[in-house]
């Protein structure tokens, strides 16, 4: 995972994926794209998008989501504003 | 006052509309006048010059809506594909192109459509298992334009969500609808489509253009609540049956739109017809009439006239019938394989009647004086699924093929919690009689035959179940007993 990535952050969308893909042992990479996952289309992408807002307690606007293309860039895009976030909490 | 051709209409609309932003898109914005720009330039280099069609792979990439606005103002055809076909199907579709291109160069009046009066050619499902080229025209088109301006009278200030990929014809709707008019394409990357919801809101759209599955699934994220989306003055549906429940979902968020149903197949430049839902009497619609479970298609497109056939009497009649249309709109014919096909050697998709020539879309209907045209379903074994048409016997072949078996038979499986009489297509089932020497039951057998679907099929078309069964019911014609598979596969979704 790319270092700029906290655990806190890199974990927290782990456990997204675990519980949107119903799966506990699911291992995900930065470089996975949506359809790399069965059953993994844009509306897993909705669950996964929804799921990480409420977990950082961020909301992503559409610039951000249209940056957002692989697992990397999601954990890179939560971090980003979680870290904005940080003077606020 | 005679109507501008497609190239011209687009460029005065650069001329008037030229610091206005037509492209938004998640590569970058783009006004009329780079858009302009870009598209010239594209225009003069050889990935332009040395094709007769231009071909749009559809990963809906800025570059391409570059490519496709250099294509309608500088009169070339366009073909679109999408990146999930499977590479046999898309050569299919271009060993049909070429085909046809060389043809077209032989002025003998037999093709359907001249190379030069075209505008695009999108593909769609068809029955013999081959996908056929639909070919339509500049003046169709340009007609088309006129058709959105004198029925919802787009605006310059209007920004149009643009959600269908490239080789489906909502897409080209959009387009219409915005650069004609000065208006701006917002486009959401594909695999963020459901979050459209976000996309209007942020981009200050005013025009949501969508097949209803969207809005639907949109709905069931959480991502459309009650007056959500303020700024929306029109709301339109398209490519599928909606809903009650679906104009309801966006008639709430959207509480100063005019929502619009939208029908007609890709034969007739995108729509043939629309019905506009009174916002009032949504909220008393008589939903439980099977007939209005749907919404209805409503009255004809200026220009078009709609009637029913009646099968077993030859005839039109005012009773239930296939719904058929006759309109310069409709295009000339089919490019199919090594055939390109005029309307009337197409006979079952085309008929003459009294002098005219008739498309037979295949669609069940009725008509209603206070509704316009009813849609009670379809007449043959076409659907249509995740807003794509699929001929099932398109699936049956493909899987026949990948199972090494004689017998496939692929199923909609419907939805069975709808009050309509048109339930909601939730999947495909693929039944197959296995050969001789293949166990039935094997998960790995079953493993195989879906990887061969994914190279023969796109995904839609693709069956998310397969049931081995030792024979398949037969009525008593001797022919596949359609209502008995369906019985094997009616489940709560």
């Amino acid at each position: 995972m790319n270092p700029a990535v906290s655990m806190n952050i890199s974990q927290g969308v782990l456990e997204v994926f675990r519980q949107t893909f119903h799966n506990p042992s699911l291992i995900i990479a930065a470089n996975m794209v949506t359809g790399d996952l069965p059953g993994w289309d844009s509306f897993k992408n909705v669950e996964i998008l929804l799921a990480c807002e409420t977990n950082f307690g961020i909301r992503f606007r559409s610039k951000e989501i249209d940056l957002i293309r692989s697992v990397g860039d999601l954990m890179m895009m939560c971090q980003t504003k979680w870290d904005a976030l940080a003077p606020h909490r | 006052m005679p109507l501008l051709p497609i190239a011209e209409l687009l460029t005065q609309s650069v001329r008037v509309h030229a610091h206005r932003p037509a492209l938004l898109h998640p590569d970058g914005e783009l006004s009329y006048q780079a858009l302009w720009d870009h598209a010239q330039a594209f225009a003069l280099s050889t990935a332009f010059i040395g094709t007769p069609v231009q071909i749009i792979a559809g990963q809906q990439s800025l570059e391409e809506y570059i490519q496709i606005f250099a294509c309608l103002i500088n009169k070339k055809p366009y073909l679109p594909l999408n990146p999930k076909m499977p590479a046999a199907r898309v050569a299919s579709m271009l060993h049909s192109l070429d085909h046809w291109i060389t043809r077209s160069e032989i002025p003998d009046g037999t093709e359907p459509t001249r190379l030069s009066e075209m505008a695009y050619l999108i593909f769609t499902s068809g029955s013999t298992g081959e996908p056929k080229g639909v070919p339509i025209t500049q003046a169709q088109l340009s007609r088309y334009c006129a058709i959105l301006q004198t029925i919802l009278k787009p605006l310059p200030s209007d920004r149009i969500l643009q959600l269908g990929d490239l080789s489906f014809d909502i897409s080209i709707m959009a387009m219409a609808m915005a650069w004609p008019h000065g208006g701006a394409l917002c486009t959401v990357p594909s695999h963020h489509v459901l979050m459209a919801p976000r996309y209007v809101q942020d981009l200050e759209t005013t025009i949501w253009l969508s097949v209803p599955s969207v809005v639907h699934l949109a709905a069931k994220a959480g991502l459309l609540p009650t007056d959500s989306l303020p700024q929306l003055r029109l709301g339109i549906f398209g490519g599928e049956a909606l809903s009650h429940e679906t104009a309801m979902i966006l008639s709430t968020a959207a509480p100063h739109a005019r929502i619009c149903n939208f029908y007609g197949p890709t034969e007739g430049t995108i729509s043939l017809s629309h019905f506009e839902i009174d916002r009032q009497g949504l909220q008393s619609w008589p939903q439980t009439s099977p007939q209005l479970g749907i919404m209805p298609l409503g009255k004809p497109h200026p220009g078009v006239q709609l009637a029913l056939w009646d099968e077993e009497k030859q005839c039109f009649s005012n009773d239930i019938g296939e719904i058929c249309a006759h309109s310069e709109q409709i295009t000339s014919g089919y490019i199919r394989g090594n055939v390109a096909e005029s309307a009337l050697l197409n006979a079952s998709a085309f008929s003459m009647h009294a002098g005219q020539r008739w498309y037979h879309t295949g669609d069940l209907g009725k008509y209603d004086p206070r509704y316009g045209y009813l849609f009670l379903g379809r007449v043959d074994r076409q659907i249509k699924y995740k807003g794509y048409r699929i001929e099932l016997q398109e699936c049956d072949s493909a899987l026949a093929q990948a199972s090494g078996s004689d017998q496939a038979c692929v199923m909609p499986q419907f939805a069975t919690d709808s009050v309509s009489s048109n339930p909601e297509i939730i999947g495909l089932i693929g039944f197959f009689v296995p050969a001789q020497d293949a166990d039935l039951e094997a998960e790995e057998n079953l493993h195989t035959i879906m990887r061969k679907l994914e190279k023969l099929l796109p995904t839609y078309m693709i069956p998310s179940k397969l049931i081995a069964l030792e024979t398949l019911p037969v009525n008593a014609h001797g022919k596949i007993d359609y209502p008995a598979l369906l019985e094997k596969i009616t489940i709560k979704p």
